[in-house]
């Protein structure tokens, strides 16, 4: 065995995790070769590091605590759901919506003209804000995706509570949110899906205008 | 691997029954905890994600539907809480770098074991500069004891990514502590 083959063994060598063959041969070759030697004491030793550092212990009163703890925030996060406070992301995503409708209007009243009046060019611009809708779970997680808040706010515009709740159930959890939408839909019943599908189906321009 | 007392636990509470989500909060309180300790590296921090970890479960169980053991869920969970948390401390301390009046980052009690302290500290900066992905695995290999498969599934990346995650973080972690060996 040349040392280029046992050197991503070490780990596992010290783990114990290598299979019985491949054990012995690490280990003739340790007892042959200085430098993987010197690089196995090197792992041993940071192993023993890590061992001798533990987490302290917290108070007893911290377990105590810790269910009622619980407890209180999702009681205070429940509350707090029912008056629909919505974060800063959101909120940066309804001022971009305004934004893109204040532009708009004005477009529309400096030239007098209404929105099915406006040039192809401005309806583009007007489309930006607003996702092809998919008849798809699978589209609508791109469209998300690519979309942002500004298609999160269109929802939120236009959704009920029981809507509002879902979609912001899906979207705000940070560690739902730091993976692909299509494994958090991919959670939802076919209801839930079907629910989702339809109230973005019935989203339209002059909604959010 | 699933556990039997945590799926009925789960149906319980499914059903309606509170309790039970108070039972899965005890069996995995001192681990959430633990892991999160080990991922932030302070006890205020730790305290504080790992119930945020419970919150967000509560609000998410009844659409898990038991594809990962419930500690594997949990773990995901709190390792993407521990993620984003570390993202705003570093930018945190980004911005502390302009504050004159900000408290030394070292706090040595003199009763302390010196050598300890000392060590814990040079541990914290060491996995703390370790890149994320390797950091988190290195926590979940070395003190959560999971297997590369269910360290993949809760990072989303393939088995042979997180093994050499793994490689990686110790063989900086042996660089980055040669002076404590």
């Amino acid at each position: 065995m040349r040392c280029k083959d046992v050197s991503p063994l070490l780990i596992g060598y010290q783990e114990n995790s290598l299979g019985p063959q491949e054990r012995g041969r690490v280990k003739k070759h340790l007892r042959e070769c200085d430098r993987c030697s010197k690089e196995f004491e090197e792992i041993e030793r940071l192993y023993q590091l890590l061992a001798e550092e533990s987490v302290p212990p917290p108070q007893e009163s911290f377990w105590t605590n810790f269910l009622p703890e619980v407890r209180t925030r999702i009681e205070s996060k429940r509350k707090t759901r029912g008056l629909f406070f919505p974060k800063p992301r959101l909120v940066a995503g309804v001022l971009t919506v305004v934004i893109v409708a204040i532009v708009s209007v004005f477009v529309f009243t400096s030239d007098e003209k209404s929105l099915v009046e406006l040039r192809p060019q401005q309806m583009e611009e007007v489309a930006v804000s607003t996702p092809e809708l998919s008849s798809t779970a699978a589209e609508l997680a791109e469209m998300l995706s690519a979309e942002g808040e500004v298609s999160l706010t269109i929802l939120l515009a236009n959704g009920d509570e029981q809507q509002l709740d879902l979609i912001e159930g899906i979207l705000e959890e940070d560690y739902l949110s730091e993976l692909s939408l299509n494994s958090v839909l991919s959670e939802l019943d076919v209801e839930e899906l079907k629910e989702l599908e339809q109230s973005i189906e019935a989203l339209q321009v002059g909604d959010i205008l | 691997m699933k556990d039997e007392r945590d799926s009925i636990l789960i149906q319980e509470f499914k059903q309606g029954d509170e309790k039970a989500f108070n039972q899965l909060v005890l069996r995995y309180q001192k681990r959430i905890y633990t892991l999160a300790y080990r991922l932030v590296r302070n006890h205020e921090d730790a305290a504080d994600l790992s119930q945020e970890v419970f919150v967000r479960a509560y609000r998410n169980l009844k659409r898990f539907e038991e594809r990962s053991s419930f500690y594997v869920w949990l773990t995901r969970i709190a390792v993407n809480l521990c993620i984003n948390f570390s993202r705003r401390d570093k930018f945190r301390s980004f911005l502390s770098i302009f504050d004159i009046s900000g408290k030394p980052e070292v706090s040595v009690s003199p009763d302390k074991d010196m050598e300890k302290e000392e060590l814990r500290l040079a541990l914290d900066r060491a996995v703390k500069s370790l890149p994320e992905r390797q950091r988190v695995t290195f926590v979940l290999k070395r003190y959560q004891d999971l297997p590369y498969k269910e360290i993949s599934q809760i990072m989303e990346i393939s088995e042979g990514a997180a093994k050499a995650n793994y490689f990686q973080a110790v063989k900086k972690l042996k660089k980055l502590l040669v002076q404590y060996r």
